[in-house]
């Protein structure tokens, strides 16, 4: 097969080091110096964004604090803003809206969309950096690639960083593919890299040389082919995923390494309202948890009824934690719901009225979206404001 | 940067910042970095970081008690 002959019109946008970039932006006293944003500016603190002077020191996204302390001691340490990141991903997805209708965030920090065939994707790429520029941040650098699907357009992105812009396309692809390495490719990490070599396959144009057949054999059948159809340029990745969980997750501090059950009521809110903004309800609740000795233990269950009201998620969690071995110390709570059915779908009950109840939690829910987050909550639930603070910018609007 | 989060007098032309005053002091905006918002509950409140020199100030207007707070401060 050869590749895709198609005009290429996918274009993929990155935010260059987003949240540390957009720090920069807010604060102009930080431009060229090496600044990091972690969830906690404590020694072991994780890093979670990495300015682009801080990555030509070698600092990484998911060093410890005291790692990067090391390698540069007068590093500028500075904890989330979400609220900053999610406005200026608010504001480069309204710009991007005027030069494509469906413009799909991937995160918060990457778009992809793709032009109509008679416009020309660089000269309009161009564009879209100078708008971003003028009208968000002058600081603010995106790296955009443009390709014949999406998947390529992603490797296009990451090819040139900060502030590139690349294409892959029928005239070029042998080139640019030769100049990488198996695991700059997008989703080929090690594990890939080395069952991929286990077959002969070495180097990237190895991989776009491969039979289908072959590439069947790597990754175990219908994989191959997505993989070959991929590398050739064709559009694989357009499908609209289902969603097979809602939940949320917190790495607590030292400090507060032992208040779970805080924790839990706080995640379970959290979750609830989420489960109930998608208009769902569940049927199965999972609950894991891993202590600072590096021990883990997770168990799910899938239970007789539907439910979507805070206090019941809260009460099906804590029964999961009852048969925890881990009680203390903990390094991470997680926990998530799977298994959905549409909320206007309630069952009758013979004891209890759930539309009552469902209207009860659609009032307070309202109220919350109106007030904040946690206005009110039920009196059942151990709620304290110190826990789980904003962490997460992106599927929050 | 320090946390602050005190009252203070901010004069505006075309919704941007000119000059604050802070404990009798008077601040002249000399660079708007970002200006976001977000609500808090139903409130919309304004996010102005701006620089006055060598300082960083990051400003929080209310829109429904029109009050103005300065949040942090930072210098090199």
């Amino acid at each position: 097969m050869e590749f895709n002959g198609n005009l290429p019109n996918i274009i993929h946008l990155d935010i260059n080091s987003c949240f540390a970039t957009i720090e920069q932006q807010a604060n102009p006293l930080l431009h060229d110096k090496p600044v990091v944003v972690c969830a906690y500016t404590t020694p072991f603190g994780c890093i979670l964004a990495v300015s682009v002077t801080a990555k030509k020191l070698g600092i990484k996204t998911g060093m410890r604090v005291m790692d990067a302390k090391k390698i540069y001691p007068k590093i500028i340490t500075l904890l989330p803003d979400p609220a900053k990141y999610r406005f200026v991903h608010k504001k480069i997805f309204k710009i991007l809206k005027n030069y494509s209708v469906k413009v799909i965030p991937k995160s918060i920090d990457e778009f992809v969309f793709a032009l109509p065939l008679k416009v020309e994707p660089y000269k309009v790429s161009l564009e879209i950096k100078e708008k971003i520029k003028k009208d968000v941040g002058e600081y603010i650098t995106i790296s955009i690639g443009i390709s014949t699907n999406r998947y390529l357009a992603k490797v296009a992105s990451n090819l040139i960083k900060p502030d590139g812009l690349s294409e892959i396309n029928k005239s070029n692809y042998l080139d640019v593919y030769s100049k990488l390495k198996l695991t700059d490719l997008t989703g080929i990490k090690i594990g890939n890299s080395v069952r991929l070599r286990m077959y002969g396959i070495k180097t990237v144009l190895d991989f776009y040389n491969a039979p289908v057949w072959k590439l069947r054999l790597v990754f175990g059948g219908i994989v191959g082919l997505y993989w070959f159809r991929r590398v050739h340029g064709f559009e694989i990745d357009s499908f609209r995923s289902k969603r097979g969980m809602i939940g949320n997750s917190y790495a607590p501090p030292p400090n507060m390494a032992n208040e779970a059950s805080s924790i839990i009521s706080k995640l379970c809110e959290k979750t609830g309202f989420r489960l109930r903004n998608y208009n769902l309800k569940a049927s199965g609740v999972h609950l894991a948890l891993q202590d600072r000795n590096g021990n883990f233990w997770h168990m799910s269950r899938k239970l007789k009824r539907d439910i979507f009201e805070t206090s019941d998620i809260n009460f099906e969690i804590k029964n999961l934690f009852k048969f925890s071995p881990i009680k203390t110390n903990f390094r991470n709570i997680a926990i998530s719901t799977f298994s959905f059915n549409k909320l206007n779908n309630l069952q009758l009950e013979i004891f209890e009225d759930s539309q009552k109840r469902k209207n009860l939690t659609t009032a307070i829910d309202q109220i919350n979206k109106k007030w904040g987050l946690y206005t009110i909550h039920a009196g059942s639930i151990n709620m304290d404001s110190k826990v789980v603070q904003d962490r997460i910018s992106f599927g929050q609007f | 940067m320090r946390n602050i989060s005190e009252h203070v007098n901010v004069i505006l032309r075309d919704n941007i910042p000119l000059s604050m005053t802070w404990r009798n002091r008077d601040y002249k905006i000399t660079k708007v970095g970002l200006h976001h918002d977000y609500f808090e509950g139903k409130t919309l409140v304004h996010i102005f970081s701006v620089l006055s020199d060598d300082l960083f100030l990051k400003l929080k207007f209310n829109s429904k008690n029109l009050t103005w707070n300065l949040m942090e401060i930072y210098q090199t």
